[in-house]
């Protein structure tokens, strides 16, 4: 049994690596340096302002890190054109940003930002917004499944 | 002497790493001399309630949780098969309470004899019109295609929805893959009829698998989507289109240069960046093509056929409808200021109507207004839904008004407002015979037939 143990450890040791590193050519990287040639008008204020769809386009696999673009802008003051999620409730804190107002059911973890709103309270609006506030990009688990990739803190929703 | 590749160290590692939990698993199964019944039992207590945990995350989890809660069951392999079709009933109806994201999952159990019975029970959800997820029955169907299967998922290739024709097409490419002769010659057919296809996403798909099978030209079509700049009422297809194509293209170590999806196709740089493409794109393909058999060269050198082509944005339109059903599929029209009935999106459809029919279909919009005061969606979320776009009744607002109805899979009897169903049935009316369309084209066949079938299967029957 010790042996069995040895030997199952040492490949486990021998192996991570050659798991972790993913030597493949991130997509997300590569669309953001396409991404980051285009003009940044920005806002209205200072924030960067992000494409959803190129949040959307990032090779997301659970557990490797994602492209530094997007870990560069964790913390930093964006802004992010989109769509509530159909079935926003009214009154809530947080709703979920999407590309398409009707993501029907399909909810990929890259392809929704999760916004708070601090001081404001959801009220569905169904066209196109654009949110400013700060952002963060990282795996958010609860219970051992990861519910959220990116998220947004702003104030409150436009008028 | 020819050396056979060996492979690596790290892959022996790997192999290793992978066996430890089959290993650990093996030890744990196999109780000791002095293990007590209490011991044997255990596992078994602690797994069944770990299946029925991931259960009750797949059934009633949220949006993002319940495909990570189906993937874990699949995980779980026959013991977790085995309570899945216990809890699935015996009819598509029961089936359907189970959710889009279980129902996949059903394809995805291999080798085993409870992961066989769920497979089997997709073929029967696939053939009923009326099951809500016929998706993801098909995308579940796809993931171990039979060769016994190869006809039917054919019949699948002209399905009213468009994931459906899609989880076709990637089955018969699995089906045919290393076929020759006739096998062969029959999937090109196939896949090059699809990439005609009326939805963007399947014409990618055609093309990507194409190109996989030695078409190098069959990239020109997604340089063609690396081109578009439509929009349907604020929802930039064209962007999304363009993102999804380069995406691909990157995927396959395809150097796109300067190219930029972000700013639109007609900046001196993206009209550069895709015209080198192309450049290389046929260069290599015509070297490619010199591989291939001589009875398939040259089937896709002339590109896109208009369907799939690049086209202006639509400037003028002023009433928007937008159904999504998961059972009768999508539909996108519009209704412009100078009378033309626009249907799809990219490349659409623009069908010319009797003067004076967009103004009296704007006049009852904004009569549809005033009883609705100022609520703008009704029902909850679901795949299905009918999005309206209207010119507003305060003329000062430019921005059309947006109203939603949305529904699950479940009935919803009065979600759709009255004068909203006498509103959809005016734009139903002012859409032109079947006489008066190309029945050549899959977006006009039986336009107005199936407008009325998508309303009634999300808001119910519009009043004619």
């Amino acid at each position: 049994m010790p042996l069995y143990i040895l030997i199952v450890l040492l490949g486990g040791i021998l192996a991570a690596p050659s798991l972790l590193m993913d030597t493949t050519k991130s997509v997300g990287e590569m669309a953001l340096k396409a991404y980051e040639r285009g003009p940044k008008p920005g806002g209205g204020g200072d924030a960067i302002e992000v494409s959803i769809l190129a949040l959307k386009n990032v090779n997301y696999r659970r557990g490797r890190a994602l492209p530094k673009w997007v870990q560069e802008l964790d913390g930093k003051r964006v802004s992010l054109w989109g769509y509530m999620a159909i079935g926003t409730l009214e009154g809530r804190e947080s709703f979920e940003l999407v590309p398409e107002s009707c993501e029907c059911g399909r909810s990929k973890i890259n392809h929704f930002v999760d916004v708070t709103l601090t001081k404001g309270r959801t009220k569905y609006i169904p066209g196109r917004i654009t949110l400013e506030g700060v952002f963060h990009a990282s795996e958010e688990e609860t219970d051992g499944f990861i519910t959220s990739l990116y998220r947004l803190r702003t104030p409150e929703l436009p008028r | 002497m020819e050396r056979l590749p060996r492979p690596g160290f790290g892959r022996y590692a790997t192999l290793a790493l992978i066996a430890l939990p089959l290993l650990t698993g093996a030890a744990h199964a196999t109780p000791g001399p002095n293990a007590s019944p209490q011991a044997t039992e255990a596992p078994d207590a602690e797994l069944q309630k770990k299946i029925d945990t991931f259960l009750g995350h797949a059934r009633r989890g949220s949006a993002v949780i319940r495909p990570q809660a189906a993937d874990r069951l699949v995980g779980l392999g026959e013991p977790a098969a085995r309570r899945i079709l216990e809890v699935a009933g015996e009819t598509n109806e029961q089936l359907a309470l189970l959710g889009t994201n279980l129902v996949e999952a059903f394809g995805a159990f291999e080798n085993s004899e409870s992961g066989t019975k769920l497979r089997q029970r997709l073929w029967p959800a696939l053939e009923d019109s009326e099951f809500p997820w016929r998706p993801a029955a098909a995308r579940g169907l796809s993931l171990h295609p039979q060769p016994s299967e190869k006809e039917l998922f054919v019949r699948y290739l002209e399905d009213p929805i468009a994931p459906v024709r899609l989880a076709a097409l990637d089955a018969l490419y699995t089906l045919t893959e290393g076929a020759e002769g006739a096998a062969r010659q029959s999937y090109l057919q196939h896949a090059v009829a699809r990439l005609s296809d009326e939805n963007d996403i399947v014409r990618r798909e055609a093309a990507l698998q194409l190109h996989a099978r030695g078409h190098g030209y069959a990239l020109l079509w997604l340089l063609e989507d690396m081109r578009r700049d439509d929009a349907f009422f604020g929802v930039p297809f064209g962007k999304m289109a363009r993102y999804d194509a380069m995406r691909a293209l990157m995927d396959r170590g395809i150097d796109l240069g300067e190219y930029n999806p972000e700013l639109p196709p007609d900046t001196n740089l993206n009209r550069a960046g895709v015209a080198a493409l192309e450049k290389r794109v046929r260069e290599a393909a015509a070297k490619s093509e010199a591989q291939l058999p001589e009875s398939e060269r040259g089937l896709l050198v002339d590109g896109p056929a208009p369907i799939a082509q690049a086209a202006p944005p639509i400037q003028n339109a002023v009433i928007g409808l937008q159904l999504k059903s998961c059972r009768r599929g999508d539909y996108y029209l519009r209704w412009t200021a100078d009378d033309v009935l626009v249907v799809g999106y990219g490349n659409p459809v623009r069908i010319q109507l009797a003067t004076g029919t967009t103004d009296a279909l704007v006049k009852a919009g904004k009569e549809a207004q005033a009883p609705l005061e100022d609520q703008v969606f009704w029902g909850r979320a679901g795949c299905d839904m009918e999005g309206y776009f209207l010119p507003r009744q305060d003329a000062s607002n430019p921005s059309p008004l947006n109203l939603i109805l949305a529904k699950n899979e479940e009935p919803m009897e009065g979600l759709r407002p009255a004068v909203l169903s006498e509103f959809g049935a005016k734009l139903c009316a002012s859409i032109p015979s079947d006489q008066e369309l190309s029945q050549s084209d899959p977006r006009t066949r039986e336009l107005a037939k199936r407008v009325r079938a998508a309303f009634a299967s999300i808001g119910g029957p519009v009043v004619h």
